[in-house]
């Protein structure tokens, strides 16, 4: 059963999680109609995490999912780290040994149309030299997945 | 008995009109979307992952995951074919293959179905399985990431995940191959069971192989039991007589074969489907080829004819069924497969014609049925080969392909069967195998049922080693980034030579990593995935007791095909005529090349005017373009693979050469930025003025050096009547004299194409030739269609580009 264990659903009330993650979605609308910049990613990962602790099923996306992320772009300003651990997400600026995946891309803009413009092919990004990464290819198709589905249920596009 | 006995070889009196059930499953798979089918993965995950103690036999546990899958799929009738069995539980599947590239579409699984080009069509349920049952298993299992937690990070996976320099073809698949049916088809699956059980008591070191062989064609008979239950089921609940007798038909076959041997032609033909299907629950539907059907069937085909059990009319229906079920499964894919592989099918090639294992001529009835049935259907599958010897076959053959050529506008397309007998004879081939061959997938040569090949081992892409000569290491789309070694700054060579030992140097260099990787790569092959069931239906491992994987097989070998020859070829040539004319430096030609041309025209147009260019005499003579291919066939044979066999050289391109060229700089050549290279083996569009020059030159870079063969591609705007079949076949025939090993037509001209990338929907089954396979025109890239339209156009009449 996908339910919301008591403790949890007291801290997403104590926290405004709901509140939050709602804030987070209008900054990420206004932020996909306004022009793409640097503040997406994170912008995109809090409302990731926040919709992973308020949303029992899509929190079976990260269910004994342990691995570390580092998204960075290439002129190195924007450096962000997410980690899966015990069926969470936690959001760093702060650097990870042995990352899963390392995304580097081009900005804001490579890094939205790889995740969020629609058509998340990440093969396509990787030949047009929009990004690259080191690490396993899979963890990044995994997280695309994840961010792509969160901005179709959120926008209320997912095909039912 | 003479083979050829029909009063008329074009089977004029039957029409698709003839066919009423062929015309409705024609128009029902053509119009079916491609669904995805998890039925596959699910089975094979779930078995891996409540039998984890198992992963130290891999020969048995991937024989059981195997198994568990086929004794449980499902038995699926999904439209009138009167064939039993299905590749996935639908009429037109995309199976999931996770242990390979399936995990490529997890970004894709909420888009996949609504995507704009090729959607396959994918339900949420299933969608749901695939992202928290299946793909978490294999998230660090796939061929891929097992090679780099095995042998880590390195430049040679780096250089494969920039794709922009090779393909390693073992991340996705070995399949590309044919299997010998001969043995199914007269013995049984159950002689092969009984054989396999037999040495696997008596021991030998080879009891594992052995075993792991009876358990999966235990797994396979399930399947066909389940096909024959199911089959009568709807049978007595059938209230259409017509249709009764059809389920009746396939109940009472699928209770004799596969286990048993086939009785008449139409168990035959479901046999050789059947096994297909099974192959396809243990090995990715790329490239697995059914071979010279018209040599296999025809002992069934002659024995009924001759009983009057069937007449030809059934035997064009049958034909027909199979090739529409071999359609019936299309290939998982990514949105960028629709650039580089666009409009692939599975390629499951068939070969007809040519001569026997004794040298006489093997054109028999069944081989104008098979060209007959695809001149109706002009299907993408399967893709049709027709073998020629100049020298045996009659010129009514010939002038036969010809003729489904200019109907079909496209297929089948011919090989050379002096050439290509000769380029296997010189690997190493008995001769009585060498004239058995057939085509895998593509164009790639097979010593059917004996050789294991995997044929698309790497693809390389020669516009690589050519820009990392230009550039000292680098390429120019990944900026300073050194890749290969530092060859010097080109703006300070001094001669051609000096430029050629360069790119040499860089191109040694990359193969050397793509070797390197696919090695790497075989050994997690081996660890995860043999092929007991692929063994089981081949010469050499039920001898042997070892498993393709494990070098089985008679013959073994790795091929690797290219991208961009000619646009490398006339970049070295155009490189020759800087130096040698004096005119322009070296440091202008890289200013020029970086410039994309811009501000460069002059000289541009110098090198596409004075250069020598691949397809001409002169080229051909004093070019550059026959040293390469030497050059890279003693590269590629000094290597030997991990089932101890030879690489081997191939030029085909699939529709690479299209994506690729997008997104590749200008070359020296004259080539501008993100322009198509040219395909397969074929010389850079308008380059070739003559075509007899241009087959000439093709011819002459030596069948031996090219044991992978080649895809030639050639347009020609109309064929209007017999005396032009007659000339495109006198085309072929001095082509195939002077040593060429294949070719290829598309018979539209550049009006035609405009239009139909215009109005699409006025062409919806156009069949073309890309590089290898045959594709609907619709389904592929812009920039391949571009491509195709854009192709030089030769006239029929008399050879000379228009």
């Amino acid at each position: 059963m996908d339910t919301i264990p008591v403790f949890q659903r007291c801290a997403n009330r104590l926290l405004f999680r709901r509140t939050r993650r709602n804030r987070y979605f209008d900054k990420l609308t206004a932020c996909v109609e306004e022009g793409v910049t640097d503040a997406f990613l994170t912008i995109l990962l809090n409302l990731m995490s926040l919709a992973l602790l308020i949303d029992p099923k899509y929190r079976r996306n990260i269910r004994d999912f342990e691995a570390q992320y580092i998204f960075k772009d290439k002129t190195g300003r924007v450096y962000v780290t997410a980690v899966f651990k015990n069926n969470k997400m936690r959001v760093r600026q702060k650097k990870a040994d042995n990352p899963n995946l390392t995304l580097i891309f081009k900005d804001g803009a490579s890094l939205f149309k790889l995740l969020l413009s629609g058509s998340p092919d990440i093969l396509s990004a990787l030949l047009n030299q929009e990004v690259d990464f080191t690490g396993n290819i899979n963890y990044l198709n995994k997280f695309a997945y994840m961010a792509m589905h969160l901005w179709l249920t959120v926008t209320g596009k997912l095909a039912a | 008995m003479p083979q050829v006995t029909l009063p008329d070889i074009r089977l004029q009196e039957y029409t698709l009109d003839t066919f009423p059930l062929l015309a409705e499953l024609r128009a029902g798979l053509l119009g079916a979307p491609a669904v995805i089918c998890v039925e596959r993965a699910k089975y094979i995950t779930e078995y891996m992952k409540a039998h984890p103690d198992e992963e130290s036999s891999p020969l048995l546990f991937r024989a059981r995951a195997v198994a568990n899958y086929l004794s449980h799929k499902k038995a699926v009738f999904p439209d009138g074919n009167l064939l039993p069995g299905s590749t996935g539980a639908g009429l037109k599947t995309a199976p999931v293959y996770p242990e390979f590239i399936g995990l490529t579409i997890w970004s894709e699984l909420d888009t996949v179905s609504t995507r704009k080009k090729n959607p396959q069509i994918l339900s949420a349920e299933d969608a749901e399985i695939l992202n928290l049952e299946i793909y978490p298993y294999w998230i660090d299992r796939d061929v891929l990431s097992a090679t780099k937690k095995e042998f880590g990070e390195s430049m040679a996976t780096r250089l494969l995940e920039k794709i922009i320099f090779y393909i390693s073809g073992k991340a996705g698949c070995i399949s590309h191959t044919v299997p010998m049916f001969g043995r199914v088809l007269s013995e049984g699956v159950s002689a092969i069971m009984a054989e396999a059980e037999e040495k696997a008591a008596k021991g030998g070191g080879s009891e594992e192989f052995y075993t792991a062989v009876g358990i999966v064609l235990e797994g396979f008979l399930a399947y066909a039991a389940r096909l024959a239950d199911t089959a009568r089921e709807l049978a007595s609940k059938e209230p259409d007589a017509q249709r009764k007798t059809v389920l009746q038909n396939m109940a009472d076959a699928c209770a004799n074969i596969p286990a048993k041997p086939a009785g008449n032609f139409y168990e035959a033909a479901a046999c050789l489907w059947l096994c297909l299907t099974a192959i396809h629950a243990e090995s990715i539907n790329m490239a697995v080829s059914p071979g010279r059907l018209d040599q296999a069937l025809y002992p069934y085909y002659r024995a009924d004819i001759e009983s009057g059990k069937i007449s030809v009319r059934d035997a064009m229906e049958i034909v027909g069924c199979l090739w529409l079920k071999l359609g019936d499964n299309i290939n998982l894919v990514p949105q960028v497969s629709e650039e580089l592989f666009g409009g692939a099918g599975t390629a499951p090639a068939v070969t007809v014609g040519g001569i026997g294992r004794d040298g006489e001529d093997a054109v028999n009835d069944l081989t104008y049925i098979m060209l007959r049935v695809t001149e109706l259907l002009r299907l993408r599958e399967p893709n049709m080969n027709a073998r020629y010897d100049y020298e045996k076959n009659e010129k009514r053959y010939r002038d036969r392909v010809a003729e489904v050529i200019a109907a079909t506008k496209a297929v089948p397309a011919f090989h050379n069967d002096a050439a290509n007998i000769r380029a296997l004879v010189n690997q190493g081939v008995a001769l009585e195998h060498a004239r058995d061959y057939s085509i895998i997938g593509c164009v790639e040569l097979a010593v059917s049922g004996r050789s294991y090949d995997a044929s698309s081992s790497i693809i390389l892409n020669l516009s690589a080693p050519l820009e990392m000569a230009l550039y000292d290491g680098r390429r120019y789309t990944t900026g300073d980034e050194v890749f290969g070694p530092r060859t010097g700054d080109a703006a300070r060579f001094t001669s051609y030579e000096q430029f050629q030992d360069a790119f040499y140097t860089q191109t040694e260099w990359l193969i050397g990593q793509a070797i390197g990787l696919n090695e790497q790569m075989a050994e997690i092959h081996q660890r995860m995935l043999p092929t007991p069931l692929l063994s089981a239906l081949f010469d050499g491992p039920m001898e042997s007791g070892r498993d393709l994987i494990f070098g089985g097989a008679r013959y073994n070998s790795s091929g690797a095909t290219h991208v961009g020859f000619a646009d490398a070829a006339d970049s070295l040539n155009a490189v020759r005529a800087v130096f040698e004319s004096g005119r322009y430096s070296m440091a202008e030609l890289l200013d020029a090349v970086r410039a994309d041309f811009s501000g460069y025209e002059e000289l541009r147009q110098y090198l596409l005017n004075h250069a020598l260019k691949y397809g001409t005499r002169g080229e051909s003579e004093n070019g550059a373009a026959r040293d390469f291919i030497r050059f890279l066939y003693g590269v590629y044979q000094s290597h030997t693979n991990y089932r101890g066999g030879k690489y081997r050289p191939a030029y085909w391109s699939m529709t690479n050469h299209s994506g690729q060229g997008k997104i590749t700089h200008a070359l020296p050549n004259g080539r501008k930025a993100g322009t198509p290279f040219a395909s397969g083996i074929t010389p850079v569009s308008n380059a070739a003025p003559g075509l007899t020059e241009c087959l000439n030159s093709v011819a002459a870079l030596g069948c031996e050096y090219i044991p992978g063969s080649v895809a030639l591609n050639i347009k020609f705007t109309l064929i209007e009547n017999g005396e032009d079949v007659k000339r495109l076949g006198d085309f072929v025939e001095g082509y195939f004299i002077n040593g060429g090993q294949q070719v290829q037509f598309n018979i539209m001209s550049r009006e035609m194409l405009t239009e139909a990338k215009a109005n699409p929907d006025q062409y919806p089954d156009l069949l073309v030739r890309v590089s290898g396979y045959s594709a609907y025109f619709n389904d592929l890239s812009d920039s391949m269609k571009d491509e195709l339209i854009t192709r030089t156009e030769y006239n029929v009449h008399d050879g000379r580009a228009v």
